[in-house]
C-alpha cells in the first residue's frame, strides 16, 4: 500500500513520502533545491531554481507516492508573482503534482491579488507563473467579467477570457 | 458635396452627445485584456460593445481604455435609437465624440417623411458640433 492517509501525524508521513517523490539526490547538499518543503506549519512550493513560488495550509493532506501527487482539503495560501507579491488562493480541494510542478484548485475557488483584482472560478490550474481557470468571474478594478475559461498570468495584469464573454466597465473619468 | 455635409449634419444632429458611464461587452468569444496598456482586444461573431443607447457590432473590435476609443472592423456596425451605421472600419472616440468610418460607409436614419440615406466611402463626424463630412 502506498498510500499514507496524514491527519494528526501528516508531516512525517509527508516528509517520508517527499523524499520519495523526490528522491534521494534531494538530500545530498549539492543536489537542486526541494521542490516542496514544510516549514512553519506552511507546505511550501518552489521552482527548479529553489524560488519561493506558493505556501499553502490545508484542513487535510494526502499524499500518493505512486502517482505522485499530494491532495489538499481545503487549501489556502499564497502565490508569489515573479516580483515577489503575494496573491491570496483558496479553494475546497487542491492537488500538487509532484513531478509536475502544478497546483490544481477545484470548488468555489478564489483567487486575490487586491480588493478590487480577484478572479472566482468553478476550477483553476497554477503553473509557471500562470493562472487556468474554469467557469470564471473576474474583477479588475472598475471592470467586471466572466467566461468559460481564463488564461492569465498569477497576478491578473493580462488576461485571455475565452468562451461567452461577458464584460462590463465603467469608464474612467 | 456641400448638400451631402449638411444632409450629414442634419442627421447626426439627432444624435446626443454620450455621457460618461458603463461600457458593456457581450457575446465575445475571446476577449484579451491588458491592464498596462489599457487595450482590450475582442473577437465574436460579431462581438457587441454598448455604451449608453449606442452599440457597436464588428468580428473584431480594440478598445483603448485609456484613450477611450473604439476600432471596430471586419465590417461594423453602429446602432442608435432609429440609426445605423455600417463600415468597412469604424474608429469611435468616446471622449472627444468624434467617429471615423471607411469602406462602403452607409448611415440611415428613421424619419417622419420615411428613411434618409447617404452612402459613401468615408465620412468623419463631430458629434459635439453636429457636423459631418463625407
Amino acid at each position: 500500500m502506498n498510500r499514507f492517509r496524514l491527519r494528526s501525524h501528516w508531516i512525517l508521513g509527508l516528509l517520508a513520502s517527499l523524499s520519495l517523490g523526490v528522491g534521494m539526490p534531494g538530500l545530498l547538499w549539492s543536489a537542486p533545491p526541494p521542490v516542496l518543503e514544510l516549514e512553519e506549519g506552511w507546505i511550501v512550493g518552489a521552482d527548479a531554481r529553489g524560488r519561493r513560488v506558493w505556501q499553502l495550509v490545508a484542513a487535510s493532506v494526502t499524499v500518493e507516492e505512486r502517482t505522485g501527487v499530494a491532495a489538499f482539503l481545503q487549501p489556502r495560501g499564497v502565490f508569489f508573482a515573479q516580483d515577489g507579491r503575494p496573491v491570496q488562493f483558496r479553494a475546497q480541494r487542491g492537488e500538487y503534482g509532484l513531478r509536475t510542478g502544478r497546483v490544481a484548485l477545484a470548488g468555489s475557488v478564489e483567487i486575490v491579488v487586491a480588493r478590487d483584482r480577484w478572479l472566482r472560478a468553478d476550477r483553476a490550474v497554477y503553473e509557471g507563473g500562470q493562472i487556468q481557470a474554469e467557469r470564471v468571474q473576474l474583477r479588475w478594478e472598475r471592470l467586471q467579467g466572466r467566461g468559460d475559461r481564463l488564461l492569465a498570468d498569477v497576478g491578473l495584469r493580462r488576461a485571455r477570457l475565452v468562451g461567452n464573454v461577458r464584460l462590463e466597465a465603467v469608464e474612467e473619468p | 458635396m456641400r448638400i451631402l455635409a449638411s444632409l450629414l449634419g442634419a442627421l447626426l444632429a439627432a444624435i446626443p452627445v454620450a455621457a460618461q458611464g458603463m461600457i458593456e461587452v457581450l457575446d465575445a468569444r475571446v476577449a484579451e485584456l491588458d491592464d498596462e496598456t489599457g487595450i482590450w482586444l475582442l473577437l465574436g461573431d460579431p462581438v457587441w460593445i454598448r455604451r449608453g443607447e449606442a452599440e457597436v457590432r464588428a468580428p473584431r473590435i480594440r478598445y483603448d481604455r485609456d484613450r477611450r476609443r473604439v476600432t471596430a472592423e471586419g465590417g461594423a456596425e453602429l446602432l442608435r435609437p432609429a440609426e445605423r451605421l455600417t463600415a468597412s472600419r469604424l474608429d469611435y472616440h468616446l471622449g472627444a465624440q468624434w467617429l471615423e468610418a471607411t469602406g462602403d460607409v452607409t448611415v440611415s436614419r428613421e424619419a417622419e417623411a420615411g428613411t434618409l440615406v447617404v452612402q459613401a466611402p468615408y465620412l468623419r463626424a463631430d458629434l459635439r458640433a453636429h457636423r459631418a463630412e463625407a
